[in-house]
Order: C-alpha cells, then sequence, then structure tokens
C-alpha cells in the first residue's frame, strides 16, 4: 500500500472513549468544520482539541495584517484538549513514536451509520507540511476509507499514516458511530 | 446501502462461518455425501503468504456477500499473476439490483491494483452466473465436468 500505512494496534483507547461519550455536549461546541461552506464533512461531527485560530476581520486593511504575519500551521490548543486529558497521551506517544516535531491540528470526528465524508484532498500547503494520523477510537466492519485507489479497514486501537494529498473519500456503512482522532504532525524530511 | 471491502478472512472467520451455510445449501454439489467442512487453516496460511484475496459486501455493517479468490504465478506460466476465483456469494435477499456485478468490479480494480494480469472465474450449469461474468467484459474459455466415483 502506499497511500495507507499501519503502525501499530492494540492501543488502548477506552479512557478516551469513555471520556467522549460521557460528555456528548463536546460534539455540539464547535461546527465549523460540518458548517463549511459546500464542504466535503457536512457529515460529520467533530470536537476540536487543536486547531488554528479563527478570526473574523472586519476590514481589508485588518485582513491584510492578519495575511501578512499568520503562520498557517500553527495551531493552538482549544478549550477541549483541556476537557479530554485522555487524549494528550495519545497524541504525545504518537509524537514521540514517529519523530514529531512540531504538532499541528488534533481533532476528533465522528461519522455516524450511513454517514460520509465525500470525495476531497487537503490543502496542498497543510498536507505538505504535516503527516497525517489516525489514531482509531470506534469502528466496525463496513467502514470504506479509500484514499486514491487504494481502501483498507481501520480497526479501533490501530493508528495508521494516511497520504491526506490523494483524494480520499469515508463511508460509513456499518452499524454503529465511527470515531477517529486525526492527528497532523510534522515530521522529519 | 452495500458497499464493497477487501477485509481479512482471517479475522472475519466468524462472520463467514454463517453465511457458508446459506451458500452450501444452494450450490454445493452431492451435499448427500459431501459435508461442508472447509479447511479455514488452509486459506488462512495462504492469507498470510499473500495469496488470497477475500473481498466482502456489507449492507449496514452485516456481511450479505463475498468473493474469494488466490493470487499467484501461473503454474505453467510463473510470468503471470493469476486470481483464481474459489468461490463467491449474494445472499438471496441482496440481488436485487446490481450487488454481484458491483461486486465483481471491486474486485476487478482490487486485483488491477495488485498487478494481476489473469482472472478465472467459474460458473455452476445448475447456478448460471455466466450473465455476471459477460457484463465485466469476461468471456467464456472452458467447460469444467465432474463425475462423482465415490461410495
Amino acid at each position: 500500500m502506499k497511500n495507507f500505512q499501519h503502525i501499530s494496534g492494540g492501543i488502548d483507547i477506552m479512557p478516551l472513549l469513555l471520556a467522549i461519550k460521557r460528555r456528548p455536549d463536546l460534539w455540539k461546541e464547535d461546527t465549523y468544520l460540518r458548517d463549511y461552506p459546500q464542504g466535503p464533512f457536512a457529515q460529520i461531527e467533530s470536537i476540536m482539541l487543536r486547531f488554528p485560530v479563527k478570526g473574523v476581520y472586519e476590514t481589508e486593511e485588518e485582513l491584510k495584517n492578519h495575511q501578512s504575519t499568520y503562520d498557517q500551521h500553527e495551531n493552538v490548543d482549544y478549550p477541549a484538549y483541556r476537557l479530554l486529558p485522555e487524549a494528550r497521551p495519545l497524541v504525545m506517544n504518537l509524537m514521540a513514536y514517529v519523530g514529531g516535531e512540531r504538532l499541528g491540528r488534533v481533532m476528533i470526528n465522528k461519522i455516524a451509520p450511513g454517514g460520509k465524508i465525500y470525495p476531497h484532498a487537503d490543502t496542498p500547503a497543510h498536507a505538505e507540511y504535516y503527516s497525517r494520523f489516525h489514531i482509531v477510537l470506534q469502528s466496525q466492519p463496513g467502514v470504506v476509507f479509500r484514499a486514491g485507489d487504494e481502501q483498507v479497514y481501520m480497526a479501533t486501537g490501530e493508528v495508521w499514516w494516511f497520504d491526506n494529498k490523494q483524494e480520499h473519500e469515508v463511508i460509513n456503512n456499518s452499524a454503529d458511530d465511527r470515531i477517529h482522532m486525526i492527528v497532523d504532525i510534522r515530521t522529519s524530511r | 446501502m452495500i458497499t464493497c471491502h477487501v477485509e481479512s478472512f482471517e479475522e472475519r472467520l466468524a462472520e463467514l462461518q454463517a453465511l457458508l451455510p446459506l451458500h452450501y445449501r444452494e450450490l454445493a454439489l452431492n451435499q448427500d455425501k459431501v459435508p461442508l467442512q472447509p479447511q479455514y487453516h488452509a486459506y488462512i496460511e495462504r492469507e498470510r503468504a499473500g495469496g488470497l484475496l477475500f473481498v466482502t459486501l456489507r449492507d449496514a455493517g452485516e456481511l450479505v456477500g463475498y468473493f474469494i479468490g488466490f493470487i499467484a504465478p501461473g503454474l505453467h506460466y510463473e510470468t503471470c499473476l493469476t486470481c483464481t476465483m474459489d468461490i463467491f456469494y449474494v445472499r438471496q435477499d441482496k440481488r436485487a439490483g446490481s450487488a454481484g456485478v458491483r461486486m465483481f468490479r471491486f474486485v476487478e480494480t482490487e486485483l488491477r491494483r495488485r498487478g494481476v494480469q489473469r482472472w478465472f472465474m467459474g460458473s455452476k450449469i445448475h447456478a448460471d452466473a455466466s450473465a455476471l461474468f459477460k457484463r465485466i467484459g469476461a468471456a467464456p474459455v472452458e467447460t469444467y465436468y465432474s463425475k462423482w466415483l465415490g461410495e
């Protein structure tokens, strides 16, 4: 496989999964991805743990000033990261394992049965800078995860890398929610 | 919704075992003399050696069909990577529509990805799947005969 790499299995994800199930309100805190106009994520719910600072600029000058100093790869901790401390060791252990130099976005995505992430490729500059990893918190057979001409099943407790520069899509044709934690890590190259 | 998946035979064996008796009752020959008794260990060994393709058909997570093929260089044709179909099945209540065609097209995509050059598939006389095979562009090349020699 060229677009997917299985890294590890048997990870103890249960503390984080349990914490998420006990805090269902967190899925409603941030709907940025779901509401993104004509985006591919209309059918998913997300918990943002780390993400770029989102801002609204009233004037052209403010926007220009922002863009002149903006580092698009900079991410900050969101409140949910503190509310879900069970996520941190999973993220940091992965950082250490892959020799990470910089931690990017961290988010937990949920796709309900029958839901889809529509085919898309991630922003080239972002996908080129960061490597994308998936920690599988909950999944059952019937989930399609395709990147380019390859398709894999990622089981609960597994960790995978995949090439998000390729066109990719997810279809949850299983009987349960598919919940993944997505971690972007800048690795040596 | 019906979707196709490449999965692990070894990991999904328990699910497969629930469908095999349906498949056997509908299609197997000489059922009064030959019980269903697959050599699962042989399949698992072939899969571990990279020589087995197990494609599943699922509806809301439930296994409703499968294709199993063996992939290896031809015994007479070492330069020709060949897939020889072992069995395929689509549960009777899922045959309306094009589930079988979709599964075989998915298998073809996966075989091409793996560099397979030739694909053999067989059709029972008493349960003819020729229309399916012709629809995916395959052509008949051989007729297979059977004669019962046991007691």
